[in-house]
């Protein structure tokens, strides 16, 4: 796509180079695309395999990276114990959310959870003694940041590289290598987990709730479990996204995120977890690279040319592979 | 149809009565299924046959009345609960799981599998894989019977009509299981299949 806005303009100024460096390839797509793996893979757990809608993803993303940084930075707990602390909130919230919407028909919990995303993101916006509002959580009065301990074993990582060789390494690029390494860890166990008996119960599930449920199964409990894991690794996800920025602010997890999850859904292709990486790269790509190329236009008509792209390759894709990159055919045309 | 005594009834419906608003769908339903026998219910369009199978599945959660299955009261149970109960059913509109392969269609029906709690997944690897075992070679058997080996990884929803409906009997694949694990226990022909079938016949006349 970046190559053809290139050619339809070419008496214009399009730096591609910026494309090819480190800085672009690490920081802007590798990053935000790993981060957006461990979301989207939640995404597909609920949508692809259990056939849950999940719209509210960016409200777990942003309870999991708030509860770690309200822990570490209001109450002085260690990053480490934070974390899982703030897994075990995520989920709790969205089991909170699940437990009177599941019962019903899908439809509702998709309404359900972009309502409880919201209240989350405006909560976030208000609550300035707790978030700092729309300026951002990062740092405590007496400098206690939130990623303080990231950064001596980002710093310590990167002495390590340069030791090796590399001068001036990229200063994402510690992150890039957690993230990925989480990322193809939670792809493997989803991968393995689909396989068992208890994957087989989800997709059953997903298939026909009620001839599960006859078949002694209980098909609610089975949304519940798929609800909290996805919860959880939006937690995990949103650990990751507050490490790549300078403050936790609400603007993060506007929905608008959620449904970029289920654009990398659909470019990778439902039921499928490798497809998910690789739709996030392509999403990440499209829209890091529109921003990358200098159009003699305004930011704000190059962030709409953003969604534009991003726009025409779902379109494009849906005319030509409708079952996404990884997607299988037959799964999508059989059905009652 | 058997006219034996109650104490021979698998199945106990007693006075059941199910209302939709103003409608009066079920009004004081009785009847009793002996072991071992096919029962059938008949009604016109609109009797209420539909309604009293989901209210004696717990599909739909009864006003009044009593649904005793082997001396339990399931009553107002949820439907997992009365199913692992040994209450097999069918739906008037075929299910199958369209979008997963027959084989898994089949699987999915055995009861007393651990590894579909996740804990056990990984706490019980062993006890999930050997059940895992048990639960194939019974299904690849009935597959057998049913002449569906040639499709067992084909999607389900590939299949005809007829073949869909085969399929949804799956349930059979438990209590036929069961059946085996029981004689291999006990050391005896104990528990006939047979009466799995016609407890199978009994759900499927709805
Ligand atoms: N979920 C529901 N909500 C409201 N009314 C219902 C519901 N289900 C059934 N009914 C009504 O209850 C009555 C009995 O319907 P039911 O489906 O049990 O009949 P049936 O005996 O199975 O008919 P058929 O032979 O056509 O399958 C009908 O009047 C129907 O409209
Ligand atoms: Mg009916």
């Amino acid at each position: 796509m970046i190559e053809l806005v290139a050619a339809f303009q070419p008496p214009l100024a399009v730096d591609l180079g910026a494309l090819t460096d480190l800085n672009f390839l690490i920081g802007v797509v590798g990053v935000t695309a790993g981060i957006y793996t461990i979301f989207a893979l939640g995404l597909q757990l609920n949508v692809g395999y259990t056939g849950i809608v999940n719209f509210g993803q960016a409200g777990f993303m942003a309870v999991g990276a708030y509860a770690m940084g309200i822990l570490v930075v209001k109450t002085g707990l260690s990053f480490w114990v934070a974390m899982p602390l703030a897994i075990v909130i995520a989920v709790a919230f969205g089991l909170l959310v699940g437990l009177p919407s599941l019962r019903l028909r899908a439809d509702y919990l998709a309404i359900v959870t972009i309502a409880a995303a919201e209240i989350v993101r405006v909560l976030a916006q208000n609550a300035r003694d707790l978030t700092g509002g729309n300026q951002g959580l990062s740092c405590s009065p007496d400098f206690v940041c939130y990623d303080d301990a990231w950064r001596d074993i980002e710093d310590g990582a990167l002495d390590w590289v340069e030791g090796l060789g590399w001068a001036d390494p990229e200063p994402l690029f510690p992150l890039f290598v957690v993230v990925w390494v989480t990322a193809l860890v939670v792809m493997a166990l989803l991968y393995l987990a689909q396989r068992t008996p208890w994957g087989r119960v989800l997709r059953a599930v997903r298939e026909d709730e009620d001839a599960a449920r006859a078949l002694g199964k209980n098909s609610f409990a089975y949304k519940l479990q798929s609800l909290g894991i996805s919860a959880a690794l939006a937690a995990i996800a949103g650990f990751y996204l507050a490490l790549n920025v300078a403050s936790i602010s609400p603007k993060e997890f506007e929905p608008l995120f959620t449904f970029i999850g289920y654009g990398v859904l659909v470019l990778g292709g439902l039921a499928n977890y490798w497809g998910v990486a690789i739709g996030s790269l392509i999403m990440w790509t499209l829209i890091g690279g529109t921003r990358q190329i200098d159009l003699p236009i305004t930011d704000e008509q190059q962030a709409a040319l953003r969604f534009i792209i991003v726009g025409v390759a779902l379109i494009l894709l849906m005319a030509f592979r409708p079952q996404g990159m990884f997607g299988k055919r037959e799964e999508m045309v059989l059905g009652d | 149809m058997a006219t034996e005594a109650a104490a021979g009834a698998i199945l106990e419906v007693r006075d059941v009565v199910k209302r939709f608003g103003g409608i009066q769908a079920v009004d004081g339903a009785s009847f009793e299924v002996a072991d071992g026998s096919i029962t059938a219910l008949i009604g016109p369009n609109g009797a209420g046959k539909t309604t009293l199978f989901n209210v004696v599945t717990g599909f739909y959660p009864g006003d009044r009345g009593s649904v005793v299955l082997q001396g339990r009261q399931v009553f107002r149970q949820p439907p997992h609960r009365i199913a692992r109960l040994g209450m097999v059913r069918t739906f008037q509109i075929t299910k199958a799981l369209a979008r997963m392969p027959v084989i898994d269609n089949m699987t999915l029906a055995a009861p007393d599998q651990p590894g579909e709690r996740l804990r056990n997944v990984v706490l019980r690897p062993a006890a999930t894989r050997r059940r895992e075992r048990e639960v194939r070679e019974g299904a690849i058997e009935l597959l057998e019977m049913f002449d569906l080996t040639r499709v067992a990884d084909a999607y389900a929803g590939t299949l005809s009509g007829g073949q869909r409906k085969l399929l949804e009997l799956r349930a059979r694949a438990h209590d036929r299981a069961a059946a085996a694990d029981a004689r291999r226990a006990h050391g005896r022909d104990q528990p006939d299949p047979r009466h799995a079938a016609a407890r199978v016949h009994a759900a499927a006349a709805q």
